[in-house]
């Protein structure tokens, strides 16, 4: 390949930074306003078909790195695919490709920034996913944030533009946090390559150590909108285009686990103190989340403290230490990351068509066609745990790993699963049963109607053959704190 | 020694901005800072009295090691401010529009977002 590239799903990076640029550039002459969109969307089909690509070798190879520029191992900057990146940068590119299908009849004006702001989102968030390079990784987080910030505040009105400001500064002293977290691991060690610093770390338990992880793993806990670092999210996932929200409820949140998941437990070898942070920060927001999201009236805000209670199910069950709840958590991500683009996308549609996201009006103004209805029901009961959805299939794990742990968290888990579907339930309620006499029934378009399909039907597929996701979970796992990984890098 | 306290007041000069004032450009300005001062303390682990520039131009690998100071985090620190320019310049063109939009600066004011 050019440029000393190995690896096929590398070069979708590439290809969604070299669109995004020519977007953007077109966005000057309003004659191509409308070209940015179809270019967007034929970028992300070919930044899909290369991770698609890639699925052959890392079958066959198990961990595959190359060096940029070929520099050698712990200087270079180092790109690593194992199963981890690939199963995320399917999700990503996937759901990306989706949304903005989504947003072709969803956005009406300013395209052209509007597609070169997601083309960087997608970028960002696919390299925070590929790199092996700590400051590498900052620089992907950034470029995502960057672009997530401007989303925010895309429509200009009072509520995004507020959101935006909040999520600008709050998200800046997060990566700030970041940036101190890295700088103290260098000053330490003096090396920024993840697989080299594992092997500098092992054994060692400084002051400095503990305070770069805690830094490093709260500024990441911002962008999953863990417990303590919440504040933003709702506000955020309230105020941005819905296929904005649906990227980073789904996408965005993802990544962020994922770089937890691979700085505590992979490179840091998922020390005791951390993990049982993450059991009690887990829990709090799972309850949190959803006594929360029973309250709200208005439907994305609650679908936002909905992620913040399915992250908390994330970490507290990678915080119990056992392999059946690193299993049970990786699969959930996944999972959560297919059930709620799919009920922000829903969210979208009933916006569009509603006027308005306020559960108590949408049921006055419209009825929805049945094939919606059927749909949003779906990507409920998914949410909620419903056993032949894809969700019962994680939480199933989880539900296991805590009854090793002990019955009583089993039990609160259950609850706050019980919670999940009072709130599903309320807002299927509310929107399409106490419809009255209206009869509008607003035909969707086939651009919004096909995406909802296709990630229903991925819903339904995967509760009933759990297996297979439980095996590439299974392999995820094991891994993730393997010595393969450095094995592949440092050669 | 110098750059380290240096780089922690700027630290928590920047810190207490954020947490004290309310204006946004003042919280930007305290963004500011408080990435700067970080940028010093990079700056300052790759620091070396007396060194000299990392250019090698001797053959001598094991020489220049010991007297060129340490050029990663300058390059480390390069991207970062590239970064923070993005990010300041953001948050201002987005305050020029809250300002637009509430007619005030002031974070207490603005009460758009309910729940």
């Amino acid at each position: 390949m050019i440029w000393g590239l190995t690896v096929w799903s590398f070069a979708s990076i590439l290809i969604l930074i070299i669109s995004g640029i020519i977007t953007a550039v077109a966005g000057f002459s309003k004659k191509h306003d409308k070209n940015a969109s179809i270019l967007t969307i034929t970028c992300m089909a070919i930044a899909f078909f290369f991770v698609l690509l890639s699925i052959p070798d890392v079958l066959s190879g198990g961990v595959l790195s190359f060096q940029m520029n070929a520099w050698p191992a712990p200087f270079g900057i180092t790109i690593v695919i194992d199963m981890l990146t690939l199963v995320l940068s399917l999700v990503i590119t996937g759901i990306g490709l989706l949304a903005t299908l989504f947003s072709y009849k969803y956005i009406k004006k300013r395209r052209a920034e509007f597609y070169a702001l997601v083309c960087f989102l997608m970028a960002g968030l696919l390299g925070i996913v590929h790199t092996g390079d700590l400051f590498n990784l900052f620089v992907f987080f950034e470029i995502s944030n960057v672009s997530s910030y401007a989303l925010v505040a895309y429509y200009r009105k009072r509520r995004s533009v507020e959101a935006g400001i909040k999520y600008l500064i709050l998200g800046t002293v997060a990566s700030s946090m970041i940036l101190l977290g890295i700088g103290l691991i260098y000053a330490s060690f003096g090396t920024l390559n993840m697989a080299d610093l594992a092997l500098k770390l092992a054994g060692t338990t400084g002051t400095i150590v503990q305070i770069a992880l805690g830094l490093l793993v709260s500024g990441f806990a911002f962008k999953c909108g863990l417990f303590p670092f919440h504040f933003w999210m709702p506000d955020a996932y309230q105020a941005a285009p819905s296929p904005v929200s649906a990227m980073l409820g789904g996408l965005s949140v993802s990544a962020g686990i994922y770089a937890i998941l691979r700085l505590s437990v992979g490179i840091f070898g998922a020390p005791g103190t951390l993990l049982a942070a993450f059991l009690v920060l887990g829990s709090v927001s799972m309850i949190t989340g959803a006594v929360l999201a029973i309250m709200q009236s208005d439907l994305k805000r609650m679908l936002a403290y909905s992620s913040i209670s399915q992250m908390g199910y994330i970490v507290m069950s990678v915080g119990l230490g056992t392999t059946l709840g690193m299993v049970g958590g990786v699969f959930h991500i996944i999972n959560h990351a297919i059930i709620k683009s799919l009920l922000f996308l829903c969210a979208g549609v009933i916006i569009f068509h509603a006027g308005t996201s306020n559960m108590y009006d949408i049921g006055k103004r419209v009825r929805f066609r049945p094939a919606m209805t059927y749909v949003f029901l779906i990507g409920v009961l998914a949410l909620a745990g419903l056993p032949f959805f894809n969700g019962f299939a994680s939480k199933w794990l989880i539900y296991l790993s805590t009854f090793e742990f002990s019955p009583l968290l089993t039990i609160f888990t259950i609850v706050v699963s019980v919670l999940t579907f009072a709130y599903g339930i309320k807002a299927f309620y509310l929107i399409f049963l106490s419809g009255g006499r209206s009869s509008l029934q607003p035909k969707i378009p086939y651009t919004m109607l096909v995406p909802l399909i296709i990630l229903a039907a991925a819903c339904i597929v995967i509760g009933i053959i759990p297996q297979f996701g439980t095996s590439i979970s299974e392999t995820i796992s094991s891994g993730l704190n393997s010595v393969a990984y450095t094995g592949a890098v440092l050669g | 020694m110098l750059a380290y306290i240096t780089a922690m007041v700027l630290v928590m000069a920047g810190v207490s901005v954020l947490v004290l004032k309310d204006n946004i450009i003042k919280k930007i300005i305290g963004l500011s800072v408080f990435s700067n001062g970080i940028h010093l303390l990079f700056i300052s682990i790759g620091y070396r009295t007396g060194g000299t520039m990392p250019i090698m131009q001797s053959a001598d690998a094991a020489l220049f090691a010991q007297a060129a100071v340490d050029p990663l985090p300058q390059a480390l620190v390069l991207t970062s401010i590239v970064i923070n320019l993005s990010i300041v310049a953001l948050g201002l063109i987005i305050s020029i529009e809250v300002y637009r939009k509430f007619k005030t600066l002031n974070m207490k004011n603005m009460r758009g977002m309910k729940g």
